[in-house]
C-alpha cells in the first residue's frame, strides 16, 4: 500500500474568545494485494509436513489493485471557550466504481457547548459541577469489494449439489469457460451511512456522580449487497447493487457513582444501559437476504428480511392458524389435495386464537414448506452493572455483571439430540403427549384444528416416529422453529480480587516499587432460562452478522486468572 | 488571509492536475486480473456440456431415482427425501442453473458467437444442448421462465409446461436444420467435443432421439404425440455408439457423479439400492441385475462406481423402447414386439412372444430398467405410465412428480406462488396422478 497526504492548515484568532482552524488537503492512495497460495491435502507419508508429500495439491491465485483519490477541507471554531463547531467537507473518487460513479463528495459537523464553563467558570463544583451538550452529524461513503463493477467470465464455477459433489467446466484437458454466477455492476454508487448523535454529559455532586446520555439514529443507504436476482430473467445468481436500506436507532446511558473516595476507602458502581432497534428497510426489492450464515434456509440460517432488524434467524415452521396457509394435511382427503388452514382452524369447537399451532387429524402439527423469519437474535436490551471498592489503595474488589434481556438463539443441539434420543426431553416416550395439553405447551400454548383435543404422542413408538430423523418433531427434518429459544441471560462475567504492596520494604527487598497479586475468574456464573449450555454461542462466530445459532458450538469458557505483577 | 489564498490555491492546482490524470483507471483498476473477459464458442460449449452433465447426474437424478424407487434413501437428508418429505431445498440449486452459468445464458451467448462465424454445425449442436436444459428443466420444474428468459424484465412469466415442451421440439428442429447445412464456414467442436467429436450425423440422432423423449412427455395430455414420437424415435439413436453420456475421468472435480457423492462427498450409505427394484431384476433373471448393482443388492456395482464410468444419459436402447412403446400406442404391434426384442437382444435376452396388455407392460418394464441412472428418465414413464405397479414409500401418498421451484427464484419472480401451491406443487396441472397402471390396467398405487 502506498498512501500520500497533503495538508495544509491555517490557524487565526480575533482576541481571546474566537479561535479558528482550517485544513485542506489531498490523500492518494494505492493498495495492491497479491495472494499466491499453495494448498495439499491427504499427507502420503506421516512426516514430512510439505506439499510434495501429499496426495493431491491445488494452486490459487488472487490479485487486484485499488485506487483512492480525495480532496478534503474542516473548519473548527471555538468561541468563548465554552462552544466548539466544526465542519468539513471530503470528496472521494474511488478505483472500484463505474465511470459515471467515481466521485462524491461527503459531509460532516458538529457542535459542543459546555454549558457549566458558562454558570461557574468551569471549576466542576456543586451540584451540577459539569454539563456538556453536544451534536454531529456525519456522512461516510464506502466502497464495494474490488472488480464489483466489472463484468467478467470464469473459469471456476463448478456444477454440483450442496452435497460435495462438483464438476469442473474443463473436463479431460478441453478448456471450458462459462459466465460467472455474479453480475458486476458498473452503476453501483457508495454505500452512504448517515449518523446524527446528541448527547450530554453531566457531573453532580462535586463530580461525585457523572451521567452520560446519548442517542443516536444511523441511518445506511444504498448499501452494497450481493443480492439474490432472478436468474430467469437475468441469467445470475446475484448481482453487487445499491440494494439495501437500514437504520438503527439507540440510546446509550451510563452511569457512574462514586459514594466514597477517600485514601482508605474507593468504592465505585457503574450502571450502563444500551438498546438499539435496527430494522432493514429495502433491500433492493427483495424480501429476505440470506446471509449465508448458518444452515440453509430450510433449516435456520441468518438473513436480512425487509421489516426486521439486520441479521434475523429464517427457517421453517409448522403451520399455524390465521397465516392464510394453503398446504395438504395427512388425513384429509388422502392427503393429496391443498387445504385451506384457516378454515379447518375456524371449524375447531370453540374457534381459535390467531397464531395457534394447527393439528393435523392425528393430534399433530404440520410443517409449512414456506421459509418464515423465526426469530430475532439481538436483545432488546443489555445491561451490565459494575463494581469496584478500594481498601487503604491496597485490596481491589471488583465485579461485572452482564444482563441480557431478549434475544432469540435456536437451539440445533436440542432438535439433533431429540433425533438422537439422547435429550432429557425425550424420557418421557413411555408416556402420553398432547400438543396444547402436555406437550411443549410453552412454545405452543394455542391449538387448532381437526387435531385439537387428539392425542397424538400414545406409544414409545410414537414418540420415536415423531423425532426421529425423518420425523415432524426431531432437529434434522423437523421445524427448526421449536427450537427457537429466549436467549434472556445474567452473567456474572468477572470477579477479581486485587492486593497491591507499596510500602518501602517492597522497594528494600525486591527493588521493585510495587508487587500486585490478581485473582479473577470470569463467566463465574449465568442465571438463564435457555436450554442448552450457553445463549452466548454462535456457530457463525461472533464476528458475523448473524448471532444466535446453536449447534454443538463451544460456550464460553469460565476461567480463573492468578497473576502477580512486578511494576517499577 | 494572504495564507488562505495560497491554500486555495494549491487546492486549485491539485485538482486541476488530477483531472487530467487517470490515477483511478487503467491497468489492473478497470481490467480484473483473475478472470478472462472473453471466452471463444467453443469454450462456452464446453462449459454447458459439464452444466448438462450435472443436471443430468448430479442431484436431480438421485434424488428422482429415489422416487422412481430405483434407489432408496439409506441415511440423512435422503432418508427423508425418499419417504417424500422434503422442501424447496430439494432441487439444490439446479432450477436457477437452467439459466446462469453453463446454462441458458452461456448457451445462447455461444449460439451468437457460432451465427456471427457462419458456423451453423456449432449453432445446431448448441441447440441441442439448449433443448436437454430447458426440456429437462420442464420434467424437473412443470412451467417455466422460457419466452422471457434471459430479457431483463422483472418477473418474468412462466411459460406452461406444454408450451416449454412445444418450444424446446422447435429448437430441436431448428438443430436438425443448422446441422445438415453444408457451408464452409461450418466447424463443429472436435476436440472440445468428448462424447461425438463433432461428428453431426451422432448429434442429429441424439436430437431425434430427445424429440422422441420430450413428445412422450406429453402424450398423456395430447394422444397425438405417441405418433410425432414414433417419427422422431425412426431417425434417433441407432447403435449404442450413438449414445450420450458424461466424459467423467479419475481426475478430481472431473469425476462421475455416483462416484463423487460416495467417495468425496463422503456420503456412502445415504443412496443404496432400493430392494423393490433389485427383486424385479432378479425376477426376471436380467443381467443388469449385477451390471447395476453389487452382488448383495445393496449399493451401486463397482463398474457403475467407478470415477470414470462414462455415465449415459440419453441411449439406444431408451431410443428403441421409445419406438416399441408409440408403435404400441399407434397400434403396430408388430414393430412394438419386434423393437423390443431389438432391445433385449441388446442385453443378451431372449426374445419375448407376447400381445396385447401384456406386451404393452413389458415395454414399460424393460423401460424402466433401462432407463436407469438415465438422469430422471425413469420418473418421468412412470408419471406418465404408473408401470411397473409398485407402492408408495409412504401408505397413501403419492409419489413426488415436481420439484418446488428455487426459493431464491421465487422470492424475486412474483408469478411463481409460494412452495405447495398452485403449481409450485408436488404435481403440474399438466401432469395428474395416474388412476390406473397403464401396464397392468389396475388401480395405480404410487402415482
Amino acid at each position: 500500500m502506498i498512501d500520500h497526504n497533503l495538508i495544509a492548515s491555517a490557524t487565526g484568532s480575533r482576541g481571546e474568545n474566537l479561535n479558528g482552524t482550517l485544513t485542506v488537503g489531498q490523500n492518494l492512495n494505492s493498495r495492491r494485494y497479491r495472494s499466491l497460495s499453495g494448498q495439499g491435502e491427504g499427507l502420503i507419508a506421516p512426516v514430512p509436513l510439505a506439499i510434495e508429500n501429499t496426495v493431491s495439491q491445488t494452486g490459487l491465485e488472487f490479485k487486484s489493485l485499488r485506487h483512492i483519490e480525495s480532496y478534503f477541507g474542516q473548519g473548527e471554531l471555538n468561541l468563548y471557550n465554552q462552544l466548539y463547531l466544526s465542519a468539513g467537507v471530503r470528496n472521494d473518487g474511488f478505483s472500484t466504481f463505474g465511470a459515471s460513479q467515481r466521485r462524491h463528495n461527503f459531509y460532516k459537523a458538529s457542535a459542543a457547548w459546555t454549558v457549566s464553563n458558562l454558570l461557574d467558570g468551569g471549576d466542576q463544583t456543586g451540584l451540577l459541577s459539569f454539563a456538556k451538550l453536544r451534536a454531529a452529524y456525519g456522512e461516510t461513503g464506502r466502497e464495494p469489494d474490488v472488480y464489483a463493477a466489472l463484468n467478467a467470465l470464469s473459469t471456476i464455477v463448478q456444477f454440483g449439489s450442496g452435497y460435495g459433489d462438483a464438476l469442473k467446466s474443463s473436463i479431460g484437458g478441453v478448456p471450458g469457460i462459462t459466465s460467472s454466477t455474479r453480475f458486476g455492476n458498473p452503476a453501483l454508487r457508495p454505500e452512504l451511512q448517515r449518523e446524527v448523535e446528541f448527547g450530554g454529559d453531566f457531573g453532580f455532586l462535586n463530580q461525585k456522580a457523572d451521567l452520560s446520555v446519548v442517542g443516536y439514529n444511523k441511518k445506511s443507504s444504498d448499501v452494497i449487497l450481493p443480492i439474490t436476482v432472478n436468474s430467469g430473467s437475468t441469467g445470475f445468481l446475484s448481482a453487487f447493487q445499491n440494494a439495501g436500506a437500514l437504520s438503527n436507532k439507540g440510546v446509550e446511558l451510563t452511569l457512574n457513582v462514586r459514594p466514597f473516595t477517600t485514601q482508605n476507602l474507593a468504592w465505585e458502581v457503574g450502571v450502563q444501559y444500551g438498546r438499539n432497534k435496527g430494522n432493514v428497510t429495502n433491500l433492493g426489492g427483495a424480501e429476505i437476504f440470506d446471509l449465508l450464515e448458518g444452515f440453509g434456509a430450510s433449516e435456520a440460517e441468518g438473513a436480512d428480511v425487509l421489516g426486521y432488524a439486520p441479521g434475523v434467524i429464517i427457517g421453517t415452521a409448522f403451520v399455524h392458524c390465521g397465516r392464510g396457509t394453503q398446504s395438504t394435511v395427512p388425513g384429509i382427503a388422502g392427503g393429496l389435495v391443498s387445504q385451506d388452514i384457516d378454515a379447518l382452524c375456524a371449524a375447531t369447537p370453540g374457534g381459535y386464537k390467531n397464531g395457534a399451532l394447527f393439528l393435523a387429524p392425528n393430534g399433530l402439527p404440520i410443517t409449512d414448506p414456506q421459509v418464515r423469519v423465526l426469530g430475532d437474535p439481538h436483545p432488546r436490551y443489555t445491561m451490565s452493572y459494575t463494581s469496584s471498592l478500594k481498601i487503604r489503595n491496597r485490596v481491589t474488589l471488583s465485579g461485572l455483571l452482564d444482563v441480557r434481556k431478549g434475544g432469540d438463539v435456536y437451539n440445533g443441539t436440542r432438535g439433533a439430540l431429540y433425533v438422537f434420543g439422547t435429550h432429557v426431553d425425550t424420557d418421557r416416550r413411555s408416556t402420553q403427549g398432547q400438543y396444547g395439553v402436555n406437550y411443549d405447551t410453552k412454545r405452543y400454548p394455542d391449538v387448532a384444528g381437526p387435531g385439537a383435543g387428539v392425542v397424538g404422542l400414545k406409544t414409545p413408538q410414537d414418540w420415536e416416529n415423531w423425532m426421529s430423523i425423518v420425523g415432524t418433531g426431531g432437529g434434522f427434518s423437523g421445524p427448526s422453529e421449536q427450537f427457537m429459544e429466549d436467549g434472556s441471560f445474567a452473567k456474572l462475567r468477572e470477579l477479581s480480587l486485587t492486593f497491591s504492596l507499596d510500602q518501602p520494604f517492597v522497594k528494600n527487598l525486591t527493588g521493585f516499587s510495587s508487587l500486585d497479586f490478581r485473582v479473577s475468574g470470569r463467566d463465574l456464573k449465568t442465571w438463564t432460562n435457555y436450554r442448552g449450555v450457553d445463549p452466548e454461542v454462535n456457530n457463525a462466530g461472533s464476528e458475523y452478522l448473524t448471532q444466535g445459532l446453536d449447534w454443538f458450538a463451544n460456550p464460553q469458557t469460565r476461567s480463573f486468572v492468578i497473576s502477580f505483577s512486578l511494576n517499577r | 488571509m494572504i495564507k488562505l489564498r495560497y491554500l486555495v490555491t494549491l487546492a486549485a492546482v491539485l485538482m486541476a492536475t488530477s483531472c487530467k490524470s487517470d490515477f483511478l483507471t487503467g491497468g489492473d483498476l478497470s481490467t480484473d486480473p483473475n478472470r478472462p473477459s472473453a471466452a471463444t464458442a467453443n469454450q462456452l460449449f464446453a462449459g454447458a456440456e459439464a452444466a448438462i452433465w450435472a443436471l443430468l447426474g448430479s442431484d436431480p437424478a438421485r434424488v428422482t431415482g429415489m422416487w422412481s424407487r430405483q434407489f432408496a434413501g439409506g441415511q440423512n437428508q435422503y432418508q427423508s427425501i425418499y419417504n417424500y418429505v422434503y422442501d424447496e431445498g430439494v432441487q439444490s440449486g439446479f432450477n436457477a442453473g437452467l439459466y446462469a452459468a453453463g446454462g441458458l445464458i452461456d448457451i445462447v451467448h455461444a449460439q451468437q458467437i457460432a451465427k456471427d462465424e457462419k458456423n451453423f454445425a456449432l449453432l445446431g449442436i448448441l441447440q441441442v444442448q439448449e433443448a436437454i436444459t430447458m426440456g429437462t428443466g420442464a420434467d424437473l420444474f412443470g412451467n417455466l421462465v422460457y419466452s422471457e428468459a434471459l430479457s431483463g424484465v422483472p418477473n418474468p412469466k412462466l411459460d406452461d409446461q406444454l408450451v416449454v415442451y412445444d418450444s424446446v421440439q422447435k429448437v430441436l428442429t431448428a438443430a436438425i436444420a443448422n446441422m445438415a447445412t453444408t457451408d464452409v464456414t461450418n466447424s463443429p467442436p472436435s476436440a472440445a467435443d468428448l462424447v461425438y467429436f463433432g461428428d453431426t450425423n451422432l448429434w442429429t440422432e441424439l436430437a431425434h432421439t430427445l424429440k422422441a423423449r420430450f413428445y412422450m412427455h406429453t402424450a398423456e395430455q395430447r394422444p397425438g404425440a405417441y405418433a410425432q414420437a414414433l417419427a422422431e424415435a425412426q431417425q434417433g439413436i441407432s447403435s449404442d455408439g450413438g449414445n450420450y453420456f458424461g466424459a467423467f475421468t479419475s481426475n478430481a472435480a472431473e469425476q462421475n457423479f455416483y462416484f463423487q457423492f460416495e467417495g468425496p462427498a463422503g456420503r456412502a450409505g445415504y443412496l443404496i439400492a432400493d430392494p423393490q427394484f433389485v427383486a424385479l431384476l432378479a425376477s426376471r433373471n436380467d443381467p443388469r441385475r449385477v451390471e447395476y448393482f453389487n452382488a448383495a443388492g445393496t449399493r451401486l456395482s463397482a463398474a457403475r462406481l467407478a470415477p470414470d464410468f462414462p455415465q449415459p444419459f440419453v441411449t439406444y436402447d431408451e431410443n428403441t423402447l421409445i419406438w416399441a412403446e408409440a408403435a404400441y400406442r399407434t397400434g403396430d404391434q408388430v414393430t412394438a414386439l419386434a423393437k423390443l426384442n431389438e432391445e433385449r437382444a441388446n442385453h443378451g435376452l431372449t426374445a419375448e412372444a407376447v400381445a396385447g396388455q401384456v406386451l404393452l407392460n413389458e415395454i414399460l418394464i424393460e423401460k424402466y430398467i433401462a432407463d436407469f441412472q438415465l438422469g430422471h428418465e425413469a420418473w418421468n414413464d412412470f408419471k406418465r405410465a404408473c408401470t411397473p405397479n409398485f407402492a408408495p414409500t409412504q401408505a397413501g401418498q403419492k409419489m413426488p412428480g415436481r420439484m418446488y421451484y428455487d426459493p431464491n427464484e421465487r422470492l424475486t419472480n412474483t408469478n411463481i406462488p409460494p412452495a405447495g401451491q398452485g403449481f409450485n406443487g408436488s404435481r403440474n396441472p399438466d401432469d395428474p396422478p395416474n388412476a390406473v397402471s397403464d401396464g397392468t390396467g389396475q388401480a395405480c398405487l404410487a402415482g
